[in-house]
């Protein structure tokens, strides 16, 4: 691994640390997240070689191997360095903060949905995905992408308004068209 | 997109926000992620390692910064009790460095083992008396790249990676030792460590 690439790898990680971390705080708990951030963090340095120089390729790249690492993980009993265990506390922490009733009930939403049609969601809206970016990185078709998109948002918009959010007009557009 | 959307809205709302607090701890998390791949072991590159150990033996005890300083001075090693069956070696790892603040900390790191007959105990102690420590400390605070830390993140993330290369060292000084702590025969049981001075992991002025 040569300097120029360890240089793309620590540029890379730093400016998407937020997002790679809120990635997985926002599917596991607390020390699974933790964990998978610090695999995902490994991975990453063990194949410097492959990141794109692009910035923007270079982020679908991490979140790549973020959802490889998502899906290979296995929850165990691990060591963790020290800094590790101030994260899990520090996640904890922010878990356990109020949130608004609002939330709860879109967050309560999104998981009653088919777990292909969740993460889709997440991608799109909590993580800042377009669908064709959704699509590749969940190695599937954009039209897919798109159709259970569209029909994601309609089980949404009708559960919600079921329990009282105030009626939205869905443009229907599909996300991320750009 | 949908930036006229409702629901789209709501649904964005709705992704459960992580802390600065918990981005900052992981901003350092993924410098020592590099500073440990990157090998700044006094033992030469080796291959990169998350799964660290901070304090892997039931009877590792990390003893920085302690606020009292009569259990501090009590508690440091090699004055401090061990459980039974557990040893501790004689010489103690040298871990100097320049923190966050200007000041010097003077840390030293113990490596605990079990099972290990009398050979493999100097093995273990000349390891550690090895010169390859000299400036050790500061090497892995450099590597770390974490200057803008508070002296605490700093000593922890040192310690961090003072963890891995004493595993590292004892596993040199007497081949087949082993970690697991089922495993029978010789084996790592962790390391224990004291930062002295007055500040602790503060350092002196």
């Amino acid at each position: 691994m040569g300097a120029p690439e360890l240089g793309l790898v620590q540029a890379a990680i730093e400016a998407n640390t937020p997002s790679l971390l809120a990635y997985f705080a926002r599917r596991a708990s607390s020390e699974d997240a933790a964990d998978m951030f610090g695999d995902a963090l490994l991975v990453a340095w063990r194949r410097a070689a492959d990141l794109p120089a692009d910035a923007g390729e270079a982020r679908m790249w991490l979140f790549g191997v973020a959802r490889r690492v998502a899906a290979d993980h296995r929850r165990s009993q691990r060591r963790r360095s020290a800094l590790q265990d101030k994260l899990v506390a520090e996640l904890d922490a922010g878990k356990a903060a109020p949130t608004e009733p609002t939330d709860d009930q879109a967050r309560a939403a999104i998981a009653r949905l088919r777990s292909l049609d969740q993460e889709i969601i997440r991608l799109v809206y909590w993580d800042g995905f377009t669908l064709a970016e959704t699509a590749r990185l969940l190695d599937r078709p954009e039209g897919t992408i798109r159709s259970r998109h569209h029909r994601a948002r309609q089980q949404l918009r009708a559960h919600l308004e079921r329990n009282g959010l105030p009626r939205a007009p869905d443009s229907a557009r599909a996300t991320g068209t750009h | 997109m949908d930036e006229d959307d409702e629901l789209g809205d709501v649904l964005r709302r709705s992704a459960p926000a992580v802390s600065e607090q918990a981005v900052e701890s992981a901003r350092l998390v993924a410098r020592q992620s590099r500073g440990v791949s990157a090998g700044a072991s006094p033992l030469g590159r080796r291959r990169p390692r998350w799964h660290v150990a901070a304090a892997v033996g039931v009877g590792a005890v990390l003893l920085a910064g302690a606020g009292s300083v009569t259990a501090y001075q009590l508690g440091v090693p090699p004055f401090q009790t061990l459980e039974e069956g557990l040893g501790r070696a004689r010489v103690g790892v040298p871990v100097v460095y320049e923190n966050s603040l200007g000041r010097t900390v003077e840390c030293t790191a113990f490596i605990e083992y079990r099972d290990l007959d009398a050979d493999q105990r100097a093995a273990v102690d000349d390891v550690a008396a090895d010169d390859r420590w000299q400036g050790y400390g500061q090497r892995v605070l450099d590597d770390l790249n974490i200057p803008q830390a508070g002296p605490e993140a700093q000593n922890t993330a040192v310690l961090d990676v003072v963890a891995e290369d004493l595993w590292v060292a004892a596993r040199e000084a007497v081949p087949g030792l082993s970690r697991d702590p089922q495993a029978s025969g010789p084996r790592f049981a962790g390391w224990s460590a004291s930062c002295a001075g007055p500040g602790g992991i503060d350092g002196r002025p």
